[in-house]
């Protein structure tokens, strides 16, 4: 099936274009966040606890402080860890030299690495988060 | 149509944001027209459209007539949270859905937006 979306019916001019554009950006978006949204909802709805820290981490990594990443344990022990620890963990060339992630650093990197990517909407994960837990 | 209900507010906005809305709605409709074919052909008389009304909230709409003729609705709603996927049918509550549900539903999600980006945006 060929797309015929520059001739949907509304586009006029030039403006219309812009807005098509725009819109077709926004769904775009929309429709990457909700894939990421389902997969962690499958992977983690049987143990919600794992993604407890996720947040943190991400928060310190787009502010580029990695000098303190606090995180929980399953056991909401709280573990202070250092950046490069973590992003050792994160980059997948490196994770094959280092002994096997976990479960919740498993949870933790995907959170980290959507955001890191622009795929996650970390300000919407997080009220989500919220969301989730009232 | 099931769609033309999502945007029915009566709007005093300006033009530009009315026209910004009904290419908003178009591109929603074809989503759906494809998101309907995902779960197989549609019987003649039916109607199935499926698509993605948020980040976090998928739609189900499917008409059909039942033996007596008379027409069928079923509108099934899946919100999607970190923490599970909770669904609804015809307003009714919500509950959560079984793993395997929750799978089929990821499964029909990743065709839907592989089949929508390739031919209704092109990406």
């Amino acid at each position: 099936m060929k797309s015929d979306i520059h001739n949907l019916e509304h586009i006029d001019n030039g403006n219309d274009h812009i807005l098509l554009t725009q819109e077709m950006g926004r769904r775009i978006s929309m429709l990457n966040t909700a894939l990421i949204n389902v997969s962690i909802a499958n992977k983690y709805s049987s143990s919600p606890h794992l993604l407890n820290g996720s947040v943190d981490l991400v928060k310190h990594y787009q502010r580029k402080d990695y000098s303190q990443i606090t995180v929980q344990d399953k056991d909401e022990n709280t573990v202070s860890s250092t950046y490069e620890k973590e992003i050792n963990k994160l980059d997948p060339k490196v994770r094959t030299d280092i002994t096997p992630l976990t479960d919740i650093e498993q949870a933790r990197a995907d959170v980290a690495l959507y955001a890191a990517q622009g795929m996650l909407d970390i300000e919407d994960y997080l009220a989500s988060q919220i969301a989730g837990k009232a | 149509m099931f769609l033309g209900k999502i945007f029915t507010g009566k709007s005093k906005l300006d033009i530009s944001e009315q026209k910004r809305i009904a290419i908003y709605r178009n591109l929603l409709k074809r989503e759906a027209i494809i998101g309907g074919l995902i779960f197989g052909p549609i019987a003649k008389g039916a109607r199935r459209e499926f698509f993605c009304l948020d980040e976090s909230t998928w739609v189900w709409h499917e008409e059909w007539n039942d033996e007596k003729g008379q027409k069928v609705v079923r509108n099934t709603r899946y919100d999607v949270r970190p923490t599970g996927i909770l669904k609804a049918q015809n307003g009714q509550d919500y509950h959560k859905v079984g793993s395997q549900e929750a799978k089929n539903l990821e499964e029909a999600i990743k065709t839907y937006v592989e089949r929508v980006k390739k031919t209704v945006y092109l990406v």
